[in-house]
């Protein structure tokens, strides 16, 4: 029987997973899809909050502020990119600048680094805001990150470290029995003593498999997007926000580690939970409402659109609970969901795991090695890399300059790449202008090649999403 | 660092034409760098005939017109690196390049023709909404799957843009065991030549819906279904007209752009409305020493003229590279009414008399009309064309007359007789 | 007697040709050129079209040998032929222009490979 059995591989999850995997548990994590991070982990707005927005008193300003403390050291042990971009957050008229100024007295509560700026000052360090910019409250402890490479850095260093991965794993069902829990999936029977339920846009489904009377306690809000090409790194340095209202932060100009610039997200209240279509009404209000706060945007460079659903719990703050012994519920974990992940993961160590494991530090602690990437290497380790394995030289997605070994690599690596999808995630290839066009036959001639799998049977990104039929 | 006289970045039909012709004028250090695994570029996959026509007398394949080219260019021995690509382009004409075979290196050039062709315009940067479910592509991927590796990418299929990749693709498919369920077209009008029409449309009864876009498309894990809608004069989708349709798989043919982010990073001046570099008539850009045709310049439709224009580059960079950069009185053109741009930019005006062609394309169909050359002081020129389609581009002479009456700039202008 | 109209594709102008074909013989209507007039004939007739396609190719660069054929072929039946190119299986080193499938469905007509493909070894 294992120690824990974490339900989902999101950021949540993986974070979970992460932290116990510096003890001497034995833990499983599973995965309902082939991929992890591919549901609300996949889609969102990648930023580490300050953490002055949240209410007082929640969970989810404590895990916040503390998570946001917590990310440059966790990105620095993951070897993965922590963008310190910091945040403007622009008032465009009196009104707005008296709620700019109930922003602040939150941050000075919460000891947050804060600035406020002048027009003249904001514009001279932002040109391309609107020029009704009255003044700017900045929050420099603002981050981003791209949220598959963390997740993805968080499970590779779980499995080095005795944590099992299973992909393609939907619970089905969940029997009591003596000292644990089973749980069945479609090709599997897992026996743990506690179950960490953080399966998303599911969580309370999943919660319905422990307990039968679980209460419906999610709804789904959808956010779109537009992605603008990465020639334009540098429109902004800050993340750009509207003021806030009550129906939430508002559509942002955001920067990413990669360095696209993304506009986005209008929120919509949607039926169900995996609805991620972006819709004419949704994108032209994304459009329109850039303007508040934004101008000069090249929109004629907006090379892709998305829509990530996240769920909204009814109690508007994170469910964290044992809801049955040992079993612990973390879900409705929405936005500030990514920039709380390691303090949640923190949370659910002291609150529910040690009381009960009191497990060790585990010794002889294997970090991941950081994935190769050509372009950013030096002249001199480029040439010998090369040298010894010209798969780094033969460059596959020249959009974005990812070579052939590369792709390989992040195949083969633990919690290696499955998909089309997945390869895109951590290597980038298709991200770029011309979204896969020249690359995407390589890429799955590489899959197929590496999996040893006809063209046929490589996916997209889901287990039925074969994408050819051999002809003839 | 080495040097070489010429490097051509490119080797399709644009950069085989313009080595071999730089060559022949006697230029000896070519080198061509070329990022697939073969010479040849997109003609590789055009497995279709209608090459050659016209320069060659006689109806090619893309393979095999680009096979003429490929055994003269090794007939030359002209040196090419393959699976070689360039990751950085510096203005005064460093190359940096990346190889599994060669490694990194950067290498100088007396003098630089670009030659990258170009790029299909994808779904995100028309922003269909919907699903981002597998079954999306653009025509030439589709192309790629199909006649390199010889995988279907579905088998309901429809097609946005009815220009001649997406014409081909309708038939290429439906010869191959898919069900082309339609082609849909924004315009009016189709984009494509006739004989693409009838070939690969009419040949099959697949319909063709104009004034007919893909307002959203759908599905889980695999396209499941398109939404049809029509469009009013301005191009915007009429609501009420808007149809459901099952497909599993959608080609999008909706325009191509020129390749030009190295162009951009050399810092060589780009013409917003052709999207490639400005040039002379030479084809030589306004940055010194670098030279640009094909497709990385403006978008053609027949690999024929790619193939002179080829030509052309080649010859005027072994010139610059033998004599330097020409003196003249400098001209410029521009695109008037009812022409959506024109090439060369600029014009150089040397002692001797010559001939020059321009290339321009009209914004809409248009027949019993007239070109008028004019430059600010009047009418230059007016020459009667019984039909100009955007599809079609055109070609024309200045005279050398012409061009010493010209002041300042030819505005190239088109109207239809009756106005 | 049939009638049938005939979009002509020998020139952009596309001349809409009307040609009947009775007991009496074939006439046509509303050409623009005599090279009009003998592609609608021969379009309305017996229409023809050159064969693209490709074949399953081993140790090439790529799976696939694009193939052409040497002459036009009977419009109906390019579907059947086409289903002929995957029947067969090459091996490189095959050069342009070289015989593929000679007399196809004896038709008289013979496929040809439209590039050289050289031995290929990754």
């Amino acid at each position: 029987m294992k120690d824990i059995l974490i339900i989902g591989a999101g950021i949540v999850g993986s974070s979970i997973a992460y932290a116990c995997s510096k003890k001497n548990l034995d833990v499983v994590l599973l995965e309902k899809n082939i991929e992890a991070m591919d549901e609300v982990s996949s889609a969102n707005s990648g930023i580490v909050h300050a953490g002055y927005d949240p209410e007082e008193g929640t969970l989810k300003a404590k895990l916040n502020l503390r998570g946001s403390r917590l990310y440059p050291n966790l990105c620095r042990e993951l070897k993965v990119g922590y963008l310190n971009c910091g945040a403007f957050i622009v008032a465009t008229s009196d009104e707005e600048a008296e709620i700019l100024e109930t922003l602040r007295l939150k941050a000075v509560q919460r000891d947050i680094p804060y600035e406020v700026l002048t027009k003249e000052e904001a514009l001279q360090q932002e040109p391309n805001l609107t020029d009704q910019v009255i003044s700017v409250l900045s929050f420099p402890s603002t981050a981003v990150v791209t949220p598959w490479e963390v997740g993805h850095a968080m499970i590779e260093t779980a499995i080095l470290n005795q944590v099992e991965f299973i992909t393609d794993s939907e619970v089905l069902e969940v029997l009591k029995i003596e000292g644990g829990f089973r749980i069945i999936t479609a090709t599997n029977r897992l026996e743990a003593k506690m179950i960490i339920n953080a399966s998303g846009l599911c969580g309370d489904k999943v919660a319905r498999l422990n307990r039968v009377d679980y209460p419906k306690v999610l709804s789904y809000r959808r956010g779109e997007y537009d992605v603008f090409d990465r020639s334009f790194q540098g429109f902004i340095d800050h993340v750009i926000y509207p003021v806030p209202t009550a129906l939430g932060k508002g559509v942002l100009a955001l920067v990413t580690v990669e360095g696209n610039i993304m506009i986005g997200p209008n929120s919509e209240v949607i039926d169900t939970p995996y609805d991620t279509q972006t819709t004419a009404e949704g994108l032209a209000s994304v459009s329109q409402r850039i303007n508040k706060t934004m101008k000069n945007l090249p929109v004629g460079a907006i090379i892709r659109q998305f829509a990530g659903v996240r769920p909204v719990p009814i109690t508007k703050d994170f469910i964290i609970e044992e809801d049955t012994p040992d079993w612990i519920n973390v879900i409705g974990i929405e936005s500030p969901g990514l920039a709380s992940a390691p303090a949640i993961a923190e949370m659910v160590m002291n609150d529910f795991i040690q009381p009960k494991f009191q497990a060790n530090e585990r010794v002889d602690y294997n970090y991941r090695s950081a994935p190769i990437k050509i372009m950013e290497s030096d002249p001199k380790t480029r040439a010998a890399l090369i040298k010894e394995n010209p798969k780094y030289g033969k460059m596959v997605c020249l959009c974005e300059q990812v070579s052939e070994q590369e792709i390989v690599d992040c195949i083969h690596r633990p919690d290696g790449a499955r998909s089309v999808k997945g390869v895109k995630k951590r290597v980038r290839p298709g991200s770029g202008r011309c979204q896969g066009g020249f690359c995407e036959p390589e890429i799955v001639k590489i899959l197929a090649r590496e999996l040893k799998i006809d063209l046929s049977e490589v996916v997209y990104d889901t287990i039925n999403s074969t994408m050819l039929k051999r002809k003839g | 660092m080495r040097n070489f006289e010429l490097i051509v970045i490119g080797g399709g039909s644009a950069g085989l034409a313009a080595a071999i012709e730089a060559r022949k004028q006697g230029i000896k250090d070519i080198l061509v760098l070329e990022k697939e695994s073969e010479l040849g570029g997109i003609l590789n996959q055009c497995i279709h005939n209608g090459f050659g026509l016209h320069s060659l007398k006689k109806e090619y394949s893309g393979p095999a017109y680009a096979q003429v080219y490929i055994d003269e260019f090794n007939q030359f021995k002209i040196p090419a690196y393959l699976n070689t690509t360039v990751i950085e382009l510096s203005s005064d004409r460093q190359v940096t390049f990346m190889s599994p075979e060669w490694g990194v290196e950067t290498i100088q050039a007396k003098a630089i023709i670009l030659a990258m062709g170009c790029r299909e315009r994808t779904r995100g940067a028309v922003s269909i909404p919907g699903n981002r479910c597998t079954g999306v592509w653009t025509a030439g991927t589709a192309q790629k799957y199909l006649n390199i590796e010889g995988y279907l990418v579905g088998k309901r299929i429809f097609i946005l843009g009815s220009g001649d990749i997406g014409l081909i693709m309708a038939r290429r498919l439906t010869l191959a065991g898919a069900e082309v369920v339609g082609v849909a077209e924004l315009m009016p009008y189709s984009n494509g030549l006739t004989r693409n029409l009838v070939q690969c449309l009419y040949d099959y009864d697949i319909p063709l819906y104009l004034s007919t876009t893909i307002t959203a498309i759908h599905g889980k894990e695999r396209v499941e279904r398109i939404t049809l809608t029509q469009v009013d004069e301005a191009r915007q989708p009429i609501p009420s007209t808007s149809r459901e349709i099952e497909v599993d798989t959608v080609l999008l043919s909706i325009g191509l752009i020129p390749e030009n982010t190295l162009s951009t990073q050399a810092g060589i001046e780009l013409d917003q409305r052709t999207k490639g570099a400005v040039v002379d008539q030479h084809y030589a850009t306004q940055n010194e020493g670098y030279f640009a045709c094909g497709n990385v310049l403006h978008v053609h439709d027949l690999v024929d003229y790619v193939s002179q224009e080829g030509q052309s580059a080649g010859r005027s960079a072994a010139e610059y590279i033998k004599n330097g950069k020409g003196e003249g009185r400098n001209l410029s053109t521009q695109a008037g009414e009812n022409v959506s741009y024109v090439v060369p930019q600029k014009l150089i005006l040397s002692e001797t008399p010559e001939l020059i062609q321009i290339k321009f394309r009209v914004r809409s169909v248009m027949k019993e009309a007239e070109v008028i050359l004019r430059d600010q002081q009047g009418i230059l020129q007016k020459i009667a064309k019984s039909h100009l389609a955007p599809a079609e581009m055109e070609m024309m002479y200045l005279s050398p007359k012409l061009l010493q009456q010209a002041q300042g700039s030819i505005i190239v202008e088109v109207r239809e007789k009756h106005e | 007697m049939s009638e049938k109209e005939i979009i002509c594709i020998v020139c952009p102008k596309g001349c809409h040709i009307q040609v009947t074909v009775d007991t009496a013989g074939i006439t046509c209507k509303n050409y623009g050129c005599p090279r009009g007039k003998e592609y609608a004939i021969q379009e309305a007739t017996m229409p023809k079209r050159m064969l693209t396609g490709t074949v399953k190719i081993n140790n090439a660069i790529h799976p696939r040998l694009p193939v052409m054929s040497d002459q036009p072929v009977a419009k109906e039946k390019l579907r059947e032929m086409m289903d002929e190119l995957d029947k067969i299986t090459v091996e490189a080193p095959i050069t342009v222009n070289q015989l593929i499938i000679r007399n196809i469905l004896d038709s008289g007509v013979n496929i040809v490979a439209s590039r050289t493909m050289e031995v290929y070894h990754d």
